[in-house]
């Protein structure tokens, strides 16, 4: 016998992410999950944009990690609150996982609250976790070739970073590549080319980040 | 291999839907998954049939229509496949006329239950 089901799969996922917006609205928390390769510079963005915002927005971090609380000690460190989610071995944040973890975070002390999703580009790009906008960031040692072979992750993108530009002269990386690709894939996505580690191009960030 | 979880959900569907039509064993179930969700199809059924094990759904067969993901090209409308060989569409205009087309769905659309 043939049954039509018609159902979404990841539905369950989708309905929590709701949940989780509806939860941040509520206490006005903006927040954005933040993607992109391990290695890639997120937690270090993440330190850069704190130091030049903090005195006006009060943040908050969720940090996804595999294992290891490495990260969430730098974000503490920078004596922003943080709550660790670690996957143990998975590969991606859910909502279910996300909405946990907001029972830690004192929502109405945050303005702006970060997701650092787990270290990959496939696997977080398919599970929506509540934010509110969702950025890539890529560094130039990954290669020029990333928005489109991950086409789906960068797709989605809200905003898509470039990072660690300090390294250009060391890497074959074409910067127009990159926008040219996105033009194809994803031409409403806003780019930033930036180094954290000198500074280069956060401002552009920055205020992107404040308008949020 | 977030095959594992969306398998797992699969399973849920599919477990729920036949609770609902009063029981059964499921024979098969056809699905549709966009290519953009770069699913890989032998790591969802390897991990579909762990999961299903001692289920009403072991050994189910997941049968899967692809949707693909094409460049569009803007000056003449003609779609090519995002991977193959083409830089450019047969209309002769640049790169930049393409768009990225493509779908991110995952349906159970029906099954087999006897």
């Amino acid at each position: 016998m043939k049954i039509e089901v018609l159902k979404r799969v990841l539905e369950k996922n989708a309905a929590r992410a709701d949940d989780v917006r509806a939860v941040l609205d509520r206490n006005q928390v903006v927040s954005i999950n933040l993607m992109g390769s391990p290695g890639c510079g997120k937690t270090t963005l993440l330190e850069a944009t704190f130091e030049r915002l903090q005195a006006e927005t009060r943040f908050a971090v969720l940090e996804g990690d595999l294992a290891t609380t490495r990260d969430a000690e730098r974000i503490a460190a920078a004596d922003v609150p943080v709550v660790q989610v670690l996957t143990e071995g998975g590969c991606h944040l859910d909502a279910a996982t996300v909405a946990a973890a907001l029972d830690r975070v004192r929502l109405d002390e945050v303005d702006c609250l970060f997701i650092e999703n787990v270290g990959n580009l496939v696997c977080p790009a398919n599970f929506e976790l509540g934010e509110h906008h969702r950025v890539v960031l890529l560094s130039v040692a990954e290669g020029d070739d990333k928005p489109l072979k991950y086409s789906y992750m960068f797709q989605r993108a809200d905003a898509v970073v470039v990072g660690k530009i300090d390294l250009l002269p060391h890497c074959r990386f074409d910067p127009d590549r990159v926008r040219s690709d996105l033009a194809r894939i994803n031409p409403q996505a806003s780019q930033f080319m930036v180094s954290a580690y000198d500074g280069t191009g956060m401002a552009e960030w920055i205020d992107w980040v404040r308008h949020t | 291999m977030h095959e594992l979880t969306i398998a797992q959900a699969i399973l849920d569907a599919v477990l729920g839907a036949t609770a609902e039509h009063g029981g059964g064993r499921v024979r098969a179930i056809r699905l549709q998954i966009g290519e953009l969700c770069q699913v890989i199809d032998w790591t969802l059924k390897e991990a579909f049939a762990i999961l299903s094990s001692g289920t009403a759904a072991e050994g189910a067969e997941l049968k899967i229509d692809w949707v693909p993901t094409v460049w569009r090209c803007t000056a003449c409308e003609r779609t090519r496949p995002a991977d193959g060989e083409a830089d450019r569409c047969l209309c002769g205009a640049p790169p930049s006329a393409d768009r990225l087309q493509g779908s991110d769905e995952l349906l159970v659309t029906s099954m087999d239950l006897e």
